[in-house]
């Protein structure tokens, strides 16, 4: 089984760094940053800010990007390639084609966003003098967040359209980053009302969680147990959307 | 062969069952690190989530396009900021906030108001109100609620007469405008600073308001009001049971039994002003909160 899974991540791995589109993002992402040093001389002051800021944000919607683009499209080329069928005549379940789909997604993030960070470290630390330690766990918690975003690219992979799934995708994104909303609406309702603003809350994933990227462009110490705490947050939501997934993929028809 | 298809079927409803069960789990963690994660960011500095917020110039170039958009989020986030956060910093970053979202949309007509009110009411700085409004009536001249308002904080909170009629000349002007505002402007001198008088001419607003906007912010203006009113009556309450009974009231119940007040005092939302019996100061509950008009 372990086999299997190697197998199956190896393969997702080798087919997602090849995708044209992969090229595309990074090479965008880069450039971005690199614009961010010409956009830092338009300031007074904060050059280093500005190109510390925007290299962060390309971090995370580049990064996002790749997730939805590449995540969506996973389960149904198999399928349209009939290349799925030859996997699961396998003893292979279908769970663990799943497991071993999203293992190899998170490997081909972490290569890519791995390939940016270089890329932006570099950057910032032309730019500043000195090694930017502090962007670190703003980098990780870019990844955990990349994580969260590519487990529910999956999930609305398994059983809608790729279009679909990355609408849905994309949504998902931009509701995470305004969720807290709910939290302080549950505050100011009473009843029914305040508990279903707070279960959505929680429902949906907060991607916020993952945002300090506040906090460590002015290289403020974020509070001890904030990165377990949210990365216990990323994979109790990751492992629950990938459960609802394989609840999902266990009775699709594939024939 | 039935047989092994009927465990095979019971093996599948086990799956899915022990599935959904692990996905239960999941929730309850995920839940349990959210609540963590939301304490500790509650309980960081004030100044961090004020940071990381570049000027209006800046963010209008980076927006992409949806600068409106992202003024309607700033703005949100704004209210639910000052809805808590009455404090030292979040008054630094007052003037700055409010011009970011106005610089991403000058035509954002609430933003101006409840800017306004929050900085003149929860912060106590009528003056920087003034200044925010101004800049919306440069982007806005044809629009008299932000007139109005000014010379209402002139009028009332800065105690300036004659800036306040500039301001009310200038709404009076502006076609559409409500007939209200020019007796208003006729009866300033007399009364300025009068809270009933203030108080009757925005239920007047609020009665022949036309629009929601309109209404809204009247019902702001009625709120405050009222309450700054209530909250002077109870303390005074408060000031003549203690001469008259030698003791401080242990509640607002006291007054009530002692004849002092008609019945338990609420504020125009109905919930119960609350007294504090150490200091002997009223308050309201809801201070703070920009609410619904009724």
């Amino acid at each position: 089984m372990k086999d299997a899974l190697v197998a199956i991540a190896t393969h997702t791995f080798k087919e997602a760094i090849r995708d044209r589109i992969l090229v595309l993002f990074v090479v965008f992402a880069v450039l971005l940053m690199a614009f961010s040093t010409i956009l830092s001389w338009l300031t007074v002051g904060s050059e280093l800010k500005i190109v510390t800021d925007i290299g962060l944000a390309a971090l995370t919607f580049f990064g996002m990007l790749v997730a939805v683009f590449i995540g969506i499209t996973l389960v149904h080329k198999e399928v349209e390639k009939r290349t799925i069928y030859a996997v699961l005549a396998k003893p292979v379940p279908r769970w663990l084609f799943l497991l071993g789909k999203y293992l190899g997604l998170m490997l081909t993030l972490a290569v890519v966003l791995g390939l940016m960070a270089i890329f932006y470290l570099a950057l910032v630390t032309w730019k500043g003098g000195t090694f930017p330690t502090h962007l670190l766990p703003a980098i990780w918690l870019t990844y955990l967040e990349v994580s969260v975003i590519t487990s529910v690219a999956i999930l609305f992979s398994c059983f809608t359209t790729p279009m679909l799934a990355a609408v849905f995708t994309l949504g998902t994104f931009l509701l995470g980053h305004l969720s807290w909303g709910l939290r302080e609406l549950s505050a100011e309702l009473t009843g029914a009302a305040s508990w279903l603003a707070i279960g959505i809350y929680y429902l949906l994933p907060n991607l916020e969680t993952f945002n300090v990227r506040p906090q460590v462009v002015h290289d403020l110490a974020l509070p001890r147990g904030y990165l377990l705490e949210s990365f216990i947050y990323a994979a109790a939501y990751t492992i629950g959307m990938l459960l609802l997934a394989v609840i999902l993929f266990r009775r699709r028809d594939l024939k | 062969m039935s047989m092994s298809r009927f465990r095979s079927g019971q093996r599948g409803v086990a799956a899915t069952l022990a599935l959904w069960l692990a996905f239960g789990a999941s929730l309850a963690i995920w839940v349990v690190a959210q609540r963590a994660v939301d304490y500790r960011r509650d309980t960081w500095p004030e100044a961090y989530p004020l940071l990381f917020l570049p000027s209006g110039q800046y963010l209008k170039v980076s927006s992409l396009g949806f600068r409106v958009l992202l003024a309607d989020v700033i703005y949100l986030w704004s209210i639910q900021y000052y809805g808590y956060h009455r404090t030292e910093e979040g008054r630094n970053y007052l003037w700055h906030i409010y011009d970011v979202i106005t610089e991403l949309d000058p035509h954002f007509i609430d933003a101006y108001l409840v800017g306004g009110l929050v900085m003149a009411n929860d912060m106590a700085d009528p003056g920087l109100a003034i200044e925010l409004l101004e800049k919306g009536m440069e982007h806005n001249p044809d629009d008299w609620i932000l007139p109005l308002d000014a010379g209402f904080y002139a009028y009332l909170e800065l105690g300036q007469p004659e800036r306040a009629a500039a301001y009310f000349d200038r709404a009076a002007a502006i076609p559409n405008a409500p007939p209200q505002i020019a007796r208003l402007h006729a009866h300033m001198y007399e009364q300025a600073g009068d809270l009933e008088q203030s108080l009757q001419f925005w239920i007047e607003i609020y009665e022949g308001a036309e629009d929601e906007r309109v209404e809204s912010i009247a019902w702001q203006h009625i709120y405050d009001l009222r309450v700054t009113l209530d909250l002077q009556f109870l303390e005074a309450a408060v000031g003549r049971f203690q001469t008259e009974q030698g003791r401080t009231p242990s509640s607002l119940r006291d007054l009530v039994d002692a004849g002092y007040l008609s019945g338990r005092p609420v504020n125009p939302n109905g919930s119960p002003y609350v007294y504090n019996p150490i200091t002997g100061q009223v308050t309201d509950p809801e201070a703070g909160q920009r609410r619904a008009a009724q």
